[in-house]
């Protein structure tokens, strides 16, 4: 069949359909604009669909783009739990882009008490808001925390349960929570992290608003610490009473 | 000896633009003044009067204008479309037009509209066929002209070459210049499970006039989707740093054709391209920071 005559062909099979479903390629078949000659050289000069449905190699890459931070979750929840939850979120949410995975499945989590008891206790916000904070540490500092997180992870299970200290920052109805456990000394982990980044005394920490993809960093010194709210329209406001600062212990890691 | 008279060497940096829409276009009339460059579809003013006014105002302003078609079909085996090509460059003449530009698929067929970029077989035939109508294009304006390649929905299974070789071919044979779209790039890759830092590696970099940025979806089966819909994937970002880091392009163009977000977004993503060409065309040494600085400004 010349070039000219398989495009008329590939033209007639595929004006005005959306071929990159896979089950397309069963309408080609079907179509009564086709003569068997066409078909068959359509048939004969086609791979395979784009996609073919939902194969193991993509069901891979989500999983391991989710679990990045999900890995977090671990210390918790156990694995298994966390993947059978992911198994169910992730068949029914293929539309979700990779980079956006880790947020959605753990706001899935976050009202799904089945799989995290410990929310009923303290509000499915909290754990949104811990992962949205780290996610941005993770993203945009040098450190990836992940890689600070895992060393830690077996002392902190054997620890037992964290002390959750809540800094209330009551602007517009947005908080910020940090996990730290001051009793068995597990603060190390947390200053670790902080000199992570030795040629710096700066602290850098992301402020977050309600929507994931909106948020702002600020450097600052050993004495101010600055929160920015994409809320706040005057700079004045957006920046945080070091009194505040007092109640969050984050001055009490930094003595340490 | 092939002919390079459509690479400049040491070439002019327009800057950063958005794609035209219906959508963009009221609200960009506010705005014309900020525009470095905007692109056309140049089927959207073929035979339209009803925008001939855009195109005065465009001209008023000598704004940059990238003419891009999608209807000369250039892989289709059949002669060159001189008609439509006639009136893409009566459209080029009504503006200060940067270059003309169409993709490496068929997008007709004898008069039969298929309506949607229809990828190649990836063989010396096409190769020669899409060339020899490059070389007529470039005989019949002064324009330079550019190729983009497309996200494939589907693939040949006899391909005689790779598609990197496909395209490097016809560049290296008309000289011609390469629209890098990285957002086609990205859906490839995702789709096919490839890395696209190599596809990157094999292409002639040195062809590339122009770097299309867009955003899309995943459809209910799990194909990602140039949709031109969605902003712009990080990653995509993350692509266009590597490239920058290796050519500076004429232009940079943020194509959001569908879901039009507003004014404020679509600029916002098109300040964010110029800061990124801005910080490649810097001294190596200034840091990376600079960059997501702007990230970060840009996000609010």
């Amino acid at each position: 069949m010349s070039m000219a005559h398989f495009q008329m062909a590939l033209a007639k099979a595929i004006r005005g359909q959306k071929i990159y479903d896979f089950q397309y390629f069963d309408n080609i078949f079907n179509s009564n604009d086709l003569s068997l000659q066409e078909k068959e050289a359509l048939k004969d000069v086609f791979n395979k669909p784009l996609v073919n449905a939902y194969s193991d190699d993509l069901a891979n890459i989500r999983w391991r783009m989710a679990n990045q931070l999900i890995d977090f979750l671990y210390i918790f929840i156990p694995e298994d739990k966390v993947k059978e939850a992911w198994n169910k979120f992730d068949k029914e949410n293929l539309s979700i882009p990779e980079f956006d995975l880790s947020i959605k499945f753990l706001e899935f989590l976050s009202f799904n008490k089945d799989f995290i008891p410990f929310i009923e206790e303290n509000g499915p916000e909290y754990l949104i808001d811990i992962v949205r904070y780290l996610y941005c540490i993770n993203y945009f500092s040098d450190t990836k925390l992940i890689d600070v997180f895992k060393p830690s992870k077996d002392s902190l299970l054997k620890t037992g349960k964290f002390k959750l200290i809540t800094i209330n920052f009551d602007i517009r109805n947005i908080c910020e929570k940090i996990l730290l456990n001051k009793e068995n000394g597990d603060l190390n982990y947390y200053k670790n992290f902080i000199l992570k980044k030795p040629k710096k005394k700066k602290l850098n920490i992301l402020f977050l608003s309600k929507k994931p993809t909106k948020f702002r960093s600020f450097e600052i010194d050993d004495e101010t610490f600055g929160f920015l709210s994409t809320e706040m329209k005057n700079p004045k406001d957006r920046l945080m009473p070091k009194s505040y600062a007092d109640l969050v212990n984050l001055r009490l890691c930094k003595e340490l | 000896m092939p002919m390079i008279n459509n690479i400049k060497k040491n070439k002019m940096v327009v800057g950063a633009g958005p794609e035209w829409t219906l959508s963009l276009e009221e609200d960009i009339k506010e705005r014309i003044d900020e525009l470095k460059c905007i692109e056309l579809i140049a089927e959207n003013f073929i035979d339209n009067p009803l925008e001939n006014d855009f195109i005065k105002k465009l001209k008023k302003h000598n704004t940059p204008v990238l003419i891009h078609c999608v209807g000369l079909s250039l892989a289709t085996d059949a002669p060159l479309k001189n008609d439509h090509l006639k009136k893409v460059l009566k459209i080029a003449d009504k503006v200060n037009a940067l270059n003309i530009s169409d993709h490496l698929s068929m997008t007709e067929c004898f008069g039969l509209e298929i309506g949607q970029l229809t990828p190649v077989p990836f063989t010396m035939e096409c190769a020669d066929l899409i060339s020899r109508k490059i070389e007529k294009i470039q005989k019949n304006t002064k324009l330079p002209f550019a190729l983009e390649h497309v996200a494939y929905r589907f693939f040949y299974s006899k391909n005689e070459l790779s598609e990197t070789a496909l395209i490097n071919k016809i560049l290296n044979r008309t000289g011609c210049g390469l629209i890098l779209d990285l957002h086609n790039l990205y859906c490839n890759s995702k789709n096919n499970n490839y890395d696209p830092k190599n596809w990157l590696n094999e292409i002639d970099l040195k062809y590339v006039t122009s770097i299309h940025l867009a955003g899309g979806y995943r459809s209910d089966l799990g194909a990602y989707i140039d949709g031109h819909s969605d902003p712009v994937p990080v990653a995509v970002w993350q692509l266009l740093e590597f490239v920058l880091e290796k050519i500076t392009p004429e232009s940079i163009i943020v194509e959001r054709t569908s879901n039009y977000p507003g004014i404020d977004e679509i600029m916002a993503e098109v300040i964010m391209a110029q800061n990124y060409l801005d910080k490649s065309l810097m001294p190596k040494t200034i840091e990376k920071k600079i960059v997501h600085n702007s990230l970060l400004e840009i996000s609010l």
